[in-house]
């Protein structure tokens, strides 16, 4: 299943971003925008390709999209 | 999660009126001299104010108290002898007066059964007094604060001709408001020193408003277009970003790593990431962890006081480690701020409404110190902040206070 995920780049890795997101790309990531300022890739990817992706160097984090919302309540 | 309930704190009853004392105006031009007076006209006995050390003004019946500086003294005379006092005022040699007792009227302060209680005034919502914005010389000049939210009611006649930047990252939605959280938020921390037709509402109104709509009509978006929003915050070297989201989170859980990772990121940037804690508890029953993406250890925590300043019944708490903490405190009770046309203001209780006030105060401590962005931004809020009778894991520090 598809789902759509956010990768966070390692601080030490920051400056090697679209190496990294190249790297994700060959491993099934359908890259959809790079947030370059804040080191975070969007974009979606199988839910089996997770933990594969979590694997490469340079890749602090990835995580599934949620929605948000205003705090409910307020 | 059930905590134990909430014990109300002692309160006074009010007092208006005359106090049962009575100031006199002596003409005696030494203290010696008007000790003699008063004990020879009424029997009571005289101490003078030099004298005295501490600060409380405790006088027992029969005595009086010389402010030798004033030529005037306060007196706790019993009857018989106020009437001696009076008989000297009749003969003119000396002025009698009762002494009263007096309130801070000017900040909008009402006594009440429960004791002071803010209110809004003509001049100014009630969270502004409390925060102590009215009084300080900064209004967020050349600090650019951003507000990820709803959008923005773009005609809204308080906003005109204010420098604003705009985008969407909510699909196909323009960055008009089609819901008013937006607009509320950034009245908040962005409104005019003189809104068209309502009493001042915006903490920062020379700061540079930066609008990024992340959320649609329903007040709903996805991680996408809130770190977007984020991206773009920090590209456009914004100081401040207010995003007034919150995902309730369980006992026990940490803050997720790519919002961690991008606030952190945007703080090393100069950027400070300010969100809600929260509003889903119900305080005394229960309390709440504070949500995310306030959770991350990178994002200011804001809860919500009310007009006592006591803390907010639905406002979340510092139950998480880890970055889970509750910052500051802040105003969130019958906030007032600007709406969408054609209402133009509105009222909105929630965090949602002490976070963007946060944002806005942090507007005018950037203007004041060149060098507070980032990390040196949020060290600086925190430290000028007024400590509350509340535990910290409610308020967290205290009452976030603007620059003086």
């Amino acid at each position: 299943m598809r789902i759509n995920v956010a990768i966070a780049i390692a601080e030490e890795a920051r400056d090697r971003i679209y190496e990294v997101a190249q790297v994700c790309r060959a491993l099934g990531f359908a890259h959809t925008s790079t947030l370059s300022d804040i080191g975070i890739l969007i974009g979606s990817a199988e839910v089996e390709d997770l933990p594969m992706l979590r694997a490469i160097p340079g890749v602090l984090a990835v995580e599934m999209e949620r929605s948000r919302r205003i705090a409910a309540g307020s | 999660m059930r905590v134990n309930k909430h014990t109300p704190t002692a309160h006074r009853p009010v007092r208006s009126g005359c106090t049962g004392r009575n100031l006199v105006l002596l003409k005696e031009r030494t203290p010696r001299a008007a000790v003699a007076l008063l004990r020879h006209a009424a029997g009571l006995r005289l101490g003078v104010s030099s004298d005295f050390h501490t600060g409380r003004l405790q006088i027992a019946p029969g005595e009086g108290l010389l402010f030798e500086r004033l030529g005037c003294a306060l007196l706790n005379g019993d009857p018989d002898q106020t009437l001696a006092l009076a008989r000297r005022h009749r003969e003119g040699a000396l002025l009698l007066a009762p002494e009263r007792y007096v309130r801070a009227a000017e900040l909008g302060v009402a006594a009440s059964a429960d004791g002071l209680r803010l209110a809004d005034t003509r001049a100014a919502a009630w969270g502004l007094q409390a925060t102590r914005v009215l009084s300080s010389p900064y209004q967020g000049r050349g600090i650019r604060v951003a507000i990820l939210d709803t959008g923005l009611d773009l005609t809204h006649p308080d906003f005109a001709g204010r420098a604003i930047v705009s985008k969407s990252f909510a699909g196909e939605l323009p960055v008009d408001d089609g819901n008013g959280h937006g607009t509320l938020c950034a009245g908040i921390a962005c409104g005019p020193e003189q809104p068209a037709q309502a009493p001042r509402y915006g903490v920062a109104p020379a700061a540079d408003l930066y609008i990024a709509r992340v959320l649609d009509d329903n007040a709903s978006g996805t991680d996408g277009n809130v770190l977007a929003g984020i991206d773009w915050s920090v590209r456009h070297r914004c100081a401040v970003v207010s995003m007034s989201i919150g995902t309730p989170v369980a006992l026990g859980d940490s803050y997720p790593k790519v919002y961690e990772q991008a606030a952190a990121r945007a703080l090393a940037e100069g950027t400070l990431l300010i969100a809600p804690a929260g509003n889903s508890s119900q305080r005394p029953d229960s309390i709440e962890p504070v949500e995310h993406p306030a959770n991350c250890p990178s994002i200011l925590a804001v809860a919500a006081v009310d007009q006592t300043l006591a803390v907010a019944p639905f406002s979340n708490g510092g139950l998480n480690p880890d970055g889970g903490d509750v910052d500051l405190a802040a105003p969130g009770i019958a906030i007032a701020s600007a709406s969408p046309r054609p209402a133009l203001y509105q009222t909105g209780s929630g965090t949602s409404m002490a976070a963007p006030l946060v944002a806005g105060i942090a507007a005018l401590v950037a203007e004041a110190d060149r060098n507070a962005r980032g990390a040196a931004l949020r060290a600086a809020l925190l430290k000028a902040l007024l400590p509350l009778a509340a535990p910290a894991r409610d308020v967290g520090a205290g009452l976030v206070q603007a620059p003086q």
